[in-house]
């Protein structure tokens, strides 16, 4: 199953690339998005065990649990992720208040 | 190694002192240039002193913790293989930092400023309007400096027990070794920078000399780093795709050639194990799926619910892992995130999106047909990367499974990832609200400061002010509020203007919904909080509903509305209190001879309710705190009505 996912990792993530070389930083900060996905994706793949139940200690006896190290990773990941695209996404608001665009190659003529 | 530690603690001082000072000196007289400035000094006093100890940790003279760096980068020099020319290159180097040590006091501070040439008349702004910096600017320099020196003299004290731990074995740091090489090197790097200060004029003047000075050499330096940048830039025109592709392309490079490596001779095989692996096939086939639809759909509305719909399968994925905690925030986030985007989709002019959707689908089919040769070609790389790192896996990870033997009898919390989140990577996850706070106070520094006279206001106030200034009304319009309701074109235009902030959902149900939901979103929060360490969700997940049901106000009452109906949140202090909280809570231990972060358990107090109470409730809710405090400035600021212009 995980070389599934791994497999997955990497078409994800060159879906995310082929969304962020779009000339449109909406496209783009949605490309962004599909990296991160990816990335969560990865931290499953590589988790040590092939878990039957939920990483708690009341289920240690009823089968191997899934692999709680990663799981914290990736808490830790999806929150920093959210946090970027959340400064991805003003600064597209930015640039749409202040270029009147979202073509970053409009604003690149802008700047002259 | 325990040299490069002390000069990395001694940089981090001084680097980040000096900026500081630049940083003051730029916004006290609005220019950074050597020439032009002079004799702060006396208008800068406290600025000055600090200065100068930065200088004086940068040149390593002999107090202060530059110097014991530098005594020891030269011992480390002298036992080098080539030691002659690495120990004279280091001298050299630093006889060179203490020149420039000198210029920056003497030039700025010290030395009384030259006559304005009369030609900088419009920038040249020093003399007169220099402001005397505000005390909380000159404090965060003040500290660094003043660790800088202290950290010198008790060198033993502080900094030893700082690098001990990394290096993992005694070390030895002294102020003053005795005299021997390092220290004469030292002292010689000292006298030779100041040499070259006071040699400095006379070697500008006298350029023509044969032999290459200095300013020559590094003439030609810059000459060559310049024909060297010339020859790059003809690469660099200025789009910001195809610097991503250089970055992305040469890490996928060097990655792949190793991934490469490890995966040959080995057997790859898909398994499924039960049906809940075909089941997680089927979720994953679906997230491939919408996000592949996601590039395809022209609609930025109907591509991000793709992005939705594809994220929502990652949750899924997480659940059948299981890792329900995991699962529970990728749902959360992922609500939260669309929401984001959908709101901020609506600040964004509908000329403007359908501006860049036709660029996009009248690309040429070559510049598709690259595009799609690079992401493959980069998703190949990280396929492979992962599969190497998935194949070459071992099988039993120790360090897990202690995480696992000891969650319960350490913490009394039957979560293990909530445990590894809240104890065992404590560290990490301060930092990563830390992270997540700061995020949120970008995003308000980023959108809350528009363009002059690009801005809608909306206060009533804001907005006469802004209509005297253009000259719509007259100036003697006061701002009484009898006035204005008496101004009926006025009231008009301000009606007008906060309709279209009003929102289209605003329908007595949604209305009753949002209301009731709010309490809900926080009740349930309180149970995340509680029921952390024994069940799916905590601190993060908790802070995450109450910012969705936050955003459900502004969303159904709009931006006016919801702000004035929710003034008890104050979401920006909110960050900060719950930072301070799980780091107080960190530290509160360090009181009790207890290391950093250490949980206190409290077994025996039994509460109704299978609660369980220990210290990483309060940093819980410091972590509930922070997150609701962030997601709430990020909603509220990116919902900000300005220039709004129907969706």
């Amino acid at each position: 199953m995980s070389v599934l996912l791994a497999i997955a990792t990497g078409v994800m993530f060159g879906l995310g690339v082929f969304q962020l070389l779009r000339r449109d930083l909406i496209k783009a900060g949605m490309g962004f998005y599909i990296l991160f996905t990816a990335i969560n994706l990865l931290f499953i793949a590589v988790g040590a065990f092939d878990g039957k139940v939920a990483a708690y200690s009341t289920l240690l006896g009823s089968g191997q649990v899934s692999d709680p190290l990663v799981q914290a990773l990736l808490l830790t990941a999806i929150v920093i992720s959210f946090g970027t695209y959340a400064v991805l996404l003003g600064l597209i608001s930015v640039s749409s208040r202040r270029y009147q665009t979202v073509d970053p190659d409009a604003v690149d003529k802008l700047k002259g | 190694l325990q040299t490069a530690l002390v000069g990395l603690i001694v940089h981090a001082l001084y680097k980040a002192t000096l900026f500081l000072v630049a940083g003051i000196v730029d916004h006290a007289t609005g220019t950074r240039q050597l020439d032009k400035l002079g004799g702060l000094g006396r208008k800068m006093p406290a600025v000055a002193i600090i200065a100068g100890l930065a200088a004086v940790t940068m040149a390593g003279v002999p107090p202060t913790l530059g110097f014991i760096a530098k005594e020891g980068l030269i011992e480390a020099a002298l036992h080098s293989p080539a030691s002659v020319l690495v120990t004279a290159l280091v001298v050299l180097s630093s006889a060179f930092m203490v020149t420039t040590a000198i210029i920056l006091v003497w030039d700025v501070f010290v030395r009384p400023a030259k006559e304005q040439h009369g030609a900088h008349g419009s920038h040249g702004a020093h003399g007169q309007h220099v402001h005397v910096p505000a005390a909380g600017m000159v404090a965060g320099p003040a500290v660094l400096a003043v660790l800088a020196v202290i950290t010198g003299l008790g060198v033993g004290m502080l900094i030893t027990p700082l690098i001990t731990p990394i290096l993992g074995a005694e070390t030895e740091l002294h102020l003053f070794a005795g005299i021997n090489t390092p220290f004469l090197l030292s002292l010689l790097a000292i006298g030779v920078g100041v040499v070259v200060y006071f040699a400095r004029q006379p070697l500008n003047a006298v350029i023509s000399v044969p032999v290459p000075s200095g300013r020559q050499l590094y003439n030609a330096a810059v000459g060559g780093v310049e024909a060297a940048a010339n020859f790059v830039l003809r690469s660099q025109n200025g789009k910001l795709r195809y610097y991503l592709v250089a970055i992305l392309g040469s890490v996928i490079l060097l990655m792949s050639t190793s991934g490469l490596a490890h995966l040959s001779g080995t057997s790859i095989s898909i398994q499924f194990g039960s049906s809940a692996d075909v089941l997680k096939a089927v979720l994953l086939a679906l997230s491939l799926g919408a996000t592949f639809a996601s590039i395809l759909l022209k609609r930025h509305l109907i591509a991000a619910l793709a992005l939705g719909v594809a994220g929502y399968s990652v949750g899924g994925i997480f659940l059948l892992e299981p890792a329900p905690d995991v699962a529970l925030v990728q749902f959360l986030v992922e609500t939260l995130g669309t929401v984001l985007v959908i709101t901020m989709l609506g600040k964004i002019s509908l000329p403007e999106r359908r501006q860049v959707i036709e660029h996009l689908w009248n690309q040429s089919r070559k510049g598709v047909a690259r595009d799609a040769i690079i992401a493959t070609v980069i998703g190949l790389g990280v396929g492979l990367f992962t599969l190497s790192a998935v194949v070459n896996r071992p099988s039993r990870n120790t360090v897990t499974q202690w995480h696992i033997d000891n969650a319960y009898e350490i913490l009394n919390a039957t979560d293990i990832v909530a445990t590894i989140v809240t104890d065992f990577r404590g560290m990490d996850t301060i930092i990563e609200i830390t992270v997540f706070g700061m995020a949120a106070l970008g995003v308000l520094t980023l959108l809350s400061t528009p363009e002059p006279g690009k801005t809608w206001q909306f206060s009533a106030g804001r907005m006469l002010r802004q209509l005297r200034s253009r000259g719509m009304i007259r100036e003697d319009v006061g701002a009484q509020a009898e006035i204005e309701a008496k101004d009926p074109a006025l009231q008009k235009e301000i009606a007008a203007l906060q309709a279209q902030t009003a929102s289209r959902f605003a329908t007595p149900l949604t209305r009753i919904v949002a209301t009731i939901v709010l309490p809900f979103a926080l009740l349930v929060a309180l149970a995340h909080l509680l029921y952390g360490g024994g069940a799916p969700g905590d601190g993060f997940t908790a802070g995450v509903v109450s910012g969705l049901g936050v955003a459900l106000w502004y969303i159904v009452f709009g931006y006016d509305e919801a702000k004035r109906r929710l003034t008890w949140l104050r979401p920006a202090p909110l960050i900060g209190i719950g930072i301070g909280l799980a780091i107080l809570n960190a530290a509160l231990p360090l009181l009790f001879g207890e290391p950093f972060l250490m949980t206190t358990v409290l077994r025996d107090l039994h509460l109704p309710a299978d609660i369980h109470l220990s210290s990483t409730m309060l940093f819980e809710t410091g972590i509930f705190l922070s997150v609701m405090g962030g997601s709430s400035v990020i909603l509220e600021t990116i919902a900000h009505p300005q220039e709004v212009e129907g969706l």
